[in-house]
């Protein structure tokens, strides 16, 4: 049976809902599934985990390490130290497929342990499956061999076949649907095994490279590439200060409590300082995926649409009916995003009130 | 001191792409400097002309541009010379080649060429988003690699102290801050500066640079890896379908925003 494994990214001691996406694409087919999580206790997440069809919670800390205190863990984060470790416990565990998020996480811990391994990688995956070759041969001992990537700018869609002894997926949060939920009985629940993996501190050895501070982000708000619902402003926004009418929006779908919802720029709003670089979607910004994307006074560059093209619906608001976007969209409003987006806010939550 | 900067030949993100037989783009379209990169060769030149007033003198320091490509790549390094780089290698491949054996490339060549102190790429290319060249290339060399990049600040004596600092761009704008001893790897994010601009007399300057070319088979054939065991290929390119027919919801104020509730609400299901 071929072990798979993936790598639970966490954010303030919850599981990030994009994990279980890669879970669902890890778990297709016959196979041990693993899930590895860094710097945490497991055993709170067993029951979660389960429910989406993991098998071994492996619980990946460094030797000498205690377990007391989860957030002081998260906070002590080195990509270094921790992509090592990851490695040791792939040996250790003889894991054929790894799976991490094309997150900030991700793209640090999947190229370092890629490069270690002389492994294959594919980046920023939107679905991994076995190949032809492994049909053909029944008995071989292959495992997922192809991975579907978006190259040049998002306007292709490439099939990538993955040649090594041991193979890496960062899969793009959000692109794939999470299996239904089992509810698990005591007996399938007690199955699940926890174990503790003590990796070798070899970072501590090394000279050359020392973190020698960590700052961490502004953890508060939700991700943007893991977000359900991204509302997106552009250069028609005007300043940064009129941002707060896409908040209040977002605050109002948020309250439903069913979608989590965040805010996005482009680029222009970016560079004109309005707001801070992480809220750029696009080519040089995050690549987003969420079930809809609303944009405000975003023309809809090219390179804009690098970055939310996979979005499951796009609703276009613009005074200019000749925006690009306004017809590679689903919906599209022509008018003044100043009338239209505190009204929505208005609507949701009347809405929220009926419900 | 020898200044690598690792720079990619990508079509330009506007350019329309046309997808040829299985696997391939029509390649007769505009290629450029990979945008990140533009960040790794300004920073370079940045260092090379900080340490010049240092009084160190300019045959000590040395800007050398690099890339693995096939023979319009060469405007690309051409690219990165106008921008400040003192001479250029094009690792000459008629073949795409994936992340591991374009490492290895430009380690057989970096090598060649010298003794590297820091070697710069952009944190990813955008046209393969591989993520990964830079890792791979500080492993062969045991070189350390921090990647994404937004701060750069080199000891106030490089020469002698060979040290720098150095800030990654983590989750939600968090930084990670190393301190680094040369040599190492350093993958550049967007925000390090404000990308040089070439003037008239820049650009002129560097047509008469030099450009070696060594060919992508030699380099890795010194390596004995010409049939690698890992490796990543792509095997089918299709493009991507825009499928969507754009309705418009009209009206006044309320009507519109009552009828994106009702969307929100029945057709994507996220209130």
């Amino acid at each position: 049976m071929k072990k798979r494994a993936v790598i639970i990214e966490t954010k303030n001691g919850v599981i990030k809902d994009a994990n279980f996406g890669m879970i669902a694409c890890a778990s297709k087919g016959d196979n041990t599934l693993y899930a590895f999580i860094i710097n945490q206790s497991g055993e709170i997440f067993k029951k979660e985990l389960g429910s989406y069809g993991i098998e071994h919670i492996v619980d990946i800390c460094i030797d000498s390490d205690n377990h007391e205190n989860n957030e002081k863990y998260e906070k002590s984060f080195n990509p270094i130290l921790f992509s090592d470790a990851v490695v040791q416990a792939i040996k250790d565990y003889e894991i054929s497929s790894i799976f991490g998020l094309t997150t900030p996480m991700g793209k640090e811990i999947l190229p370092r342990v890629a490069a270690e391994l002389e492994a294959p990688l594919v980046m920023d995956c939107l679905d991994v499956v076995k190949g032809f070759e492994s049909s053909f041969n029944s008995d071989s001992n292959l495992d997922f061999d192809l991975a579907k990537t978006s190259l040049y700018s998002g306007k292709t869609i490439a099939t990538v076949k993955v040649t090594g002894d041991i193979r890496l997926f960062g899969i793009r949060p959000n692109v794939i649907e999470p299996s239904s939920k089992i509810d698990l009985s005591q007996e399938q629940l007690s199955n699940i095994t926890v174990e503790k993996f003590v990796a070798k501190n070899r970072y501590a050895e090394q000279s050359n490279i020392k973190l020698i501070e960590s700052r961490q982000g502004d953890l508060s708000g939700n991700d943007l590439v893991a977000a359900d619902v991204i509302i997106s402003g552009g250069r028609a926004m005007k300043s940064g200060e009129n941002f707060k009418i896409l908040n209040e929006c977002a605050n109002s779908i948020e309250n439903f409590g069913i979608s989590s919802t965040t805010v996005g720029a482009s680029r222009v709003a970016v560079d004109l300082g309005w707001v801070p670089y992480r809220m750029q979607v696009g080519q040089t910004g995050e690549k987003v995926s969420p079930k809809v994307y609303i944009a405000c006074g975003i023309s809809g560059s090219i390179q804009h649409f690098a970055g939310m093209k996979m979005s499951g619906m796009i609703i276009a608001i613009n005074e200019n009916i000749n925006a690009a976007i306004m017809s590679n969209c689903d919906y599209f409003v022509e008018a003044d995003l100043f009338e239209i987006v505190p009204q929505l806010t208005k609507e949701l939550q009347k809405e929220r009130q009926k419900s | 001191m020898k200044i690598f900067v690792c720079v990619k030949h990508v079509p330009d993100s506007a350019a329309t792409i046309v997808v040829r037989g299985d696997n391939q783009i029509d390649e007769k379209i505009t290629f450029l400097l990979n945008p990140y990169d533009e960040y790794a060769v300004t920073e370079a030149v940045k260092l090379k002309k900080s340490l010049l007033q240092g009084h160190s003198s300019s045959n000590q320091i040395e800007v050398i541009a690099i890339s693995v490509g096939n023979n319009d790549a060469t405007k690309t390094v051409r690219s990165a010379m106008e921008m400040g780089a003192d001479r250029g290698i094009l690792i000459k491949s008629d073949l795409p080649q994936d992340s591991i054996s374009t490492a290895k490339a430009l380690k057989a060549a970096i090598e060649q060429d010298g003794n590297p102190d820091i070697i710069f790429t952009g944190r990813e290319s955008i046209d393969m988003v591989g993520m990964q060249t830079m890792f791979r290339l500080g492993l062969y060399f045991g070189f350390p690699v921090v990647n994404n990049i937004v701060k750069f600040t080199p000891d106030s004596d490089l020469l002698a102290n060979r040290r720098v600092v150095v800030e990654a761009l983590t989750e939600a704008g968090g930084r990670d801050i190393y301190d680094i001893t040369l040599p190492c790897v350093l993958g550049a994010g967007r925000g390090l500066n404000t990308p040089i601009y070439p003037t008239f007399p820049d650009v002129v300057k560097a047509r008469k640079r030099e450009i070696k070319i060594v060919g992508f088979d030699d380099l890795v054939k010194i390596e004995n890896q010409s049939q690698p065991s890992s490796k990543t290929e792509i095997i089918k390119l299709e493009m991507f379908a825009e499928k969507r027919i754009p309705k418009e919801i009209k009206g006044s104020s309320s009507e519109i925003a009552k009828e994106i509730v009702k969307i929100l609400k029945e057709e994507a299901k996220v209130i």
